[in-house]
Formats: structure tokens, C-alpha cells, sequence
């Protein structure tokens, strides 16, 4: 795990930093939902009026949410709130009612989720979904499959093993035969090996033994470390927020607070709701 | 007695063969979208009814065979894309009620222009028979074990040493999962119809010089083949091959030692018994396998 990867790390922008502290204060309720956005840094990922839902049900109802390069973002909120949903929408897989997604500037909204991959969006999905029938080995070579010519590929995957050395002593086995941790570090070394330009993770800690959960916000610490732009969505909001950037807090298809982690880890009222008073 | 075995049993793993493709054909569009192609038996006779139909246009029969498998190559990815892709969010039942429909409308478009007549393919090789240990070989025989041998072969090496090999196995175990791997899941099956019509129109051509071929073979080539399929359970592919193996020898054993009236009935009394006693096939999964 400590061992650095051959992904470029973009060097992270101070001044990007300095503009978000002194964003939301704590306690704020968000009513337009925007976070605080910096004068002249373009959002790396912009969606703007997101509404998508199952049938008649609507589950997200016209949110905003920006992420800027270089950032760790979380998303917090409960069981059912959305935000498998939103992660499925920024990938490709769950289509819009209404609303744009703009990434590096271009418009998304009518690009398959394949195209997605190739243009840098990578999600570690939820519930890890590995290929349980493909070995550990097939796994991380599909995670680069969207660079499938690129001659790195071989060095990459001995990065991947430098970083995950249990995966690289598991890796003639089936995906399904390791631990729920294990599956974890797979599913975010099957992401990386995509080099993503935006990691979506959604709910890296589900299911985890605590000890186990503490190693994979580690791995996600250092992945940000290390410059590469994060978006998280999690339940274990406290987690979530400690290492995150920035913080959105979503209710039931709507943004109800914005602010940076350390605002919303403070928020009384987030306090109550999400991390056990 | 040792060789009237032997004889059996050599025509029945020549016959196995030939089943254990179309099994094959069924397994890998299973897998991938779990649709059970029924249109896969229109793909032998495409085979079959192609290289005869070239053949008396004058092409010759080497130049003949691989067009008109691929043909059927491409009959399968307009199945694809004509009937299954544009119905995208529909039941995997509705698709299979559509493969249904293809095939019929396959088998009527070769009769109305093909013709309803038998029609034989030369021997790929000039000596029709040889003898063995008192039993009589075809040559043909040898040619159907040796082409599936390099067919199964090939498509082996396809899943377990190719990127897209990989990829359709992927999107046949989580379809989602593999989009967020680039995987355009659309393609892929595009290109699994494409591969199985082009296993079973090679195991139409090939088994035409025995069998005879006409524009309504693909029904019951293809009901064994998918009971093969389903011996093996369904999505396995050495089950498939394991599957058409058993399927032949028991139709061969049945045709010599009771009589060939019964022979067609035997895939239908082993598949029966099958459901009642192995319903997931000899080698289906279980379960889901999840931590």
C-alpha cells in the first residue's frame, strides 16, 4: 500500500485549495445546491439539473454538483438517498430525465458509458462486482481494457501488484474466492488500471470489518495524494468526510447541505443525521 | 460383436460432435445475453444450403464453404442487429420468442428461394471409406471430429488468451460491471451472434455430405443441439461438448442395438430425465458465487 504508482500525479493546485476553505460555513443549508465554485477554475466534472428516476418515481430531483481537478469529493447520505443513482448517471449507465453532465468541458449526455470510460471516468461500483469467474490477474487486465493497445499496460499491472502485493500472490485465483476486502482492492486496482482522470467510488467501506475499512481509506488518501480527482459516495459519512476535500450531503434526491469536510463533519445537523449525533 | 461397437460408437462421437457445436453456438449467446438463440439450427442450414447453393452457381467447393459460413456470419449479426438490439429493454422471453420468429422467417426465406429439395455435398475427400478393426469408416467422419477438434480448440484459445475474449465473458457475468470497463456490452454480443453462426454453419458444411442437407434441417439439428446444450447445463462450454458427446453416442447406441425408429426419441427421454433429476445440466452452476 505504500508503494506509489506510475499514474501521473498532477500536481495539486494551491490555490484550488485555498479557494475551497473558505467555501460553505458550517451549518449552512445549501438552497441552490451549488458548491462554492472558484472564479476561473473550470469544474472537471459539471453537472447541472440532474433528474433521473425508476419507472414513475423520480430519485434525483434536479441537482448540481461541480468537481474540480485534483479534488476529493464525497457524498454522503442515507441508504436510498440517490447516490448509487447519481454515480450510475455520471458513468453512463442510468439516463437522464433532465439536466446536463459536462466533463473537461465536453457534453456527456449522449455518450455510452463504454465512451465514458475511454474519455477517463472510472467507477468502482458498488459491492465491489468483480468478475467472480475471471481470475484476479483477468480482472485488473479488463480494468484496462479501454487501453487495451497501449504498451504500459504490462508495467502498469506490475505497479498495481507493487501496491496491492496480496493481489499479486492471489492472482491466478478466481475474483470470487478472495475476501470482501480483498474484492475491495481488486475492484480499485481493476479501476486504476484505466489510469482514470475522475475515480468514482461508490461505497468502498460496504460490508467491510472496521480494521479492513481504516486500510481502504488509506489506499484512498494516498490515490489523493497522489493527485488524482475523487469522487466519493459512502454511508460511513465520518470516514468519507475526514479525507474528502469537499463534502455534499444528498436527502432524498436533493442536495441538502455543501461545504468542505471539515465544515460538514462539524455540522450539527449532519452531525444528528448521519453520524450518530 | 467388438466391432459392431466400435462402429457405433465412432458414429456416435461423429454425430456428438456436430451436436456438441450447436451446443456450443447456444452456450456462447447464453452467456452473453441469456437469450437461447432457437434461430441457431438456421445457421447449419444456411451452412449446408449455402456451399450448395454456391456450388451450383459454380463456385467451387473450396471457395463455396467458407463463403456461405460467412454468410451465416453475417445472417448472425443482422439477427443481432435487426431483431435483438432494437427490442434493447425487453425480457430475456420476449427475445427468445423473437429468435423463434427468425428462424422461422430464415427457414422461409431458403425455401422459397433455395428450394424444398434434399441436397447432397460432395465427400471433402475422394476415399469415401476405409476399414478398421472390421468396421467401416467415412472419411468425412474424420473430417467433422478434426474440424470440431480445431473449432473447439480456437474458441478456447479466444477466451482464455484474447482481450475480447475476455471482454464477453465478462459481459456474460455482470453486463453493468463490464460497461464500467469499456466494454462496449452492445458489440460484444453482436459479435457473440456473429461467432456462433459461424461455428454452426461450419458444422452445417461439414456434416452435410453424411446427413444430406434442405432448407429444414436447422429444426431438429438445432433442438439436439440445445439439448446438448442443456445436458451440459446451460453456459457451460465443456458441458456442451460433454453434452453433444453423450447426446450422440446414446442416439448411435440406441439406432444399432434397439432400432433407428427410436433414434430422434432419445434426446427428448434424456432431456426429460435430465430436468426431472440434474435440472441445472451436469455441469451448471448451482448458485452465484458471492463473498
Amino acid at each position: 500500500m505504500n508503494a506509489t504508482l506510475s499514474t501521473p500525479a498532477a500536481p495539486r493546485s494551491e490555490q484550488r485549495s485555498r479557494a475551497f476553505d473558505d467555501g460553505a460555513t458550517p451549518g449552512e443549508r445549501a438552497d441552490g445546491g451549488a458548491g462554492p465554485i472558484a472564479e476561473g477554475d473550470t469544474p472537471l466534472l459539471d453537472l447541472k439539473g440532474i433528474r433521473t428516476g425508476y419507472g414513475r418515481i423520480e430519485a434525483l430531483h434536479g441537482l448540481d454538483v461541480a468537481i474540480h481537478p485534483g479534488e476529493t469529493v464525497a457524498l454522503v447520505g442515507a441508504n436510498g438517498a440517490g447516490k448509487s443513482t447519481l454515480l450510475r448517471v455520471i458513468s453512463g449507465l442510468q439516463p437522464l430525465t433532465a439536466g446536463t453532465v459536462t466533463f473537461d468541458g465536453e457534453d456527456l449526455n449522449r455518450r455510452k458509458a463504454a465512451d465514458r470510460v475511454h474519455r477517463g471516468i472510472v467507477q468502482v461500483p458498488e459491492g465491489r462486482q468483480v468478475f467472480a469467474g475471471l481470475s484476479v490477474e483477468d480482472n485488473l487486465m479488463l480494468g484496462a481494457f479501454s487501453r487495451r493497445r497501449d504498451k504500459g499496460v504490462a508495467d502498469d499491472l506490475e505497479a498495481m501488484y507493487r501496491r496491492f502485493p496480496i493481489l499479486k500472490e492471489k492472482r491466478r485465483l478466481h475474483a470470487g474466492n478472495l475476501s470482501g476486502g480483498q474484492q475491495q482492492m481488486l475492484a480499485m486496482g481493476r479501476a486504476l488500471m484505466a489510469k482514470p482522470r475522475l475515480l468514482l467510488l461508490d461505497e468502498p467501506s460496504m460490508g467491510l470489518a472496521p480494521l479492513i475499512i481504516e486500510e481502504i481509506f488509506a489506499i484512498i488518501t494516498e490515490l489523493k495524494r497522489e493527485g488524482i480527482t475523487i469522487f466519493v459516495v459512502e454511508q460511513n459519512a465520518s470516514e468519507a468526510l475526514a479525507i474528502a476535500d469537499r463534502g455534499y450531503v444528498l436527502e432524498t434526491g436533493d442536495i441538502v447541505a455543501t461545504g468542505s469536510g471539515e465544515a460538514l463533519l462539524n455540522d450539527e445537523s449532519v452531525k444528528a443525521a448521519y453520524l450518530g449525533g | 460383436m467388438f466391432s459392431e461397437f466400435f462402429q457405433f460408437t465412432f458414429s456416435g462421437i461423429t454425430l456428438g460432435a456436430i451436436y456438441a457445436l450447436v451446443a456450443l453456438g447456444f452456450t456462447l449467446i447464453y452467456n452473453a445475453s441469456h437469450v437461447i438463440n432457437f434461430a441457431q439450427g438456421e445457421f447449419l442450414m444456411i451452412g449446408g444450403m449455402g456451399t450448395v447453393v454456391l456450388m451450383d452457381a459454380g463456385v467451387p467447393i473450396y471457395f463455396a464453404i467458407p463463403l456461405a459460413i460467412a454468410m451465416a456470419g453475417v445472417a448472425g449479426i443482422l439477427l443481432h442487429r435487426l431483431a435483438i438490439a432494437p427490442a434493447k429493454n425487453a425480457d430475456v422471453v420476449t427475445l427468445i420468442i423473437i429468435t423463434i420468429g427468425a428462424s422461422i422467417f430464415l427457414r422461409g426465406l431458403a425455401q422459397v428461394f433455395w428450394g424444398k429439395e434434399y441436397h447432397a455435398l460432395p465427400n471433402f475427400s475422394a476415399t469415401e471409406s476405409i476399414s478398421l478393426g472390421g468396421a467401416t469408416l467415412l472419411t468425412q467422419s474424420l473430417w467433422i471430429l478434426g474440424i470440431a477438434a480445431v473449432l473447439v480448440t480456437a474458441l478456447g484459445l479466444f477466451f482464455t488468451r484474447t482481450a475480447l475474449g475476455k471482454a464477453l465473458l465478462a459481459t456474460s457475468m455482470n453486463k453493468d460491471a463490464a460497461s464500467l470497463m469499456g466494454i462496449k456490452t452492445s458489440a460484444i454480443l453482436m459479435m457473440a451472434f456473429g461467432i456462433s453462426a459461424v461455428i454452426g454453419a461450419a458444422a452445417g458444411v461439414i456434416v452435410a455430405p453424411i446427413t444430406l442437407t434442405s432448407y429444414d434441417i436447422g429444426i431438429m439439428l438445432g433442438l439436439k443441439g440445445f439439448i446438448a446444450a442443456a445436458i451440459g447445463g446451460l453456459g457451460s462450454s465443456t458441458g456442451a461438448i460433454l453434452g453433444g458427446l453423450l447426446l450422440g453416442l446414446a442416439e448411435a447406441y440406441t439406432a444399432g442395438y434397439i432400432s433407428s425408429d427410436y433414434k430422434d426419441a432419445v434426446p427428448f427421454v434424456i432431456i426429460l430425465a435430465i430436468l426431472f433429476f440434474l435440472p441445472n445440466g451436469l455441469l451448471g452452476s448451482r448458485a452465484v458465487e458471492r463473498v
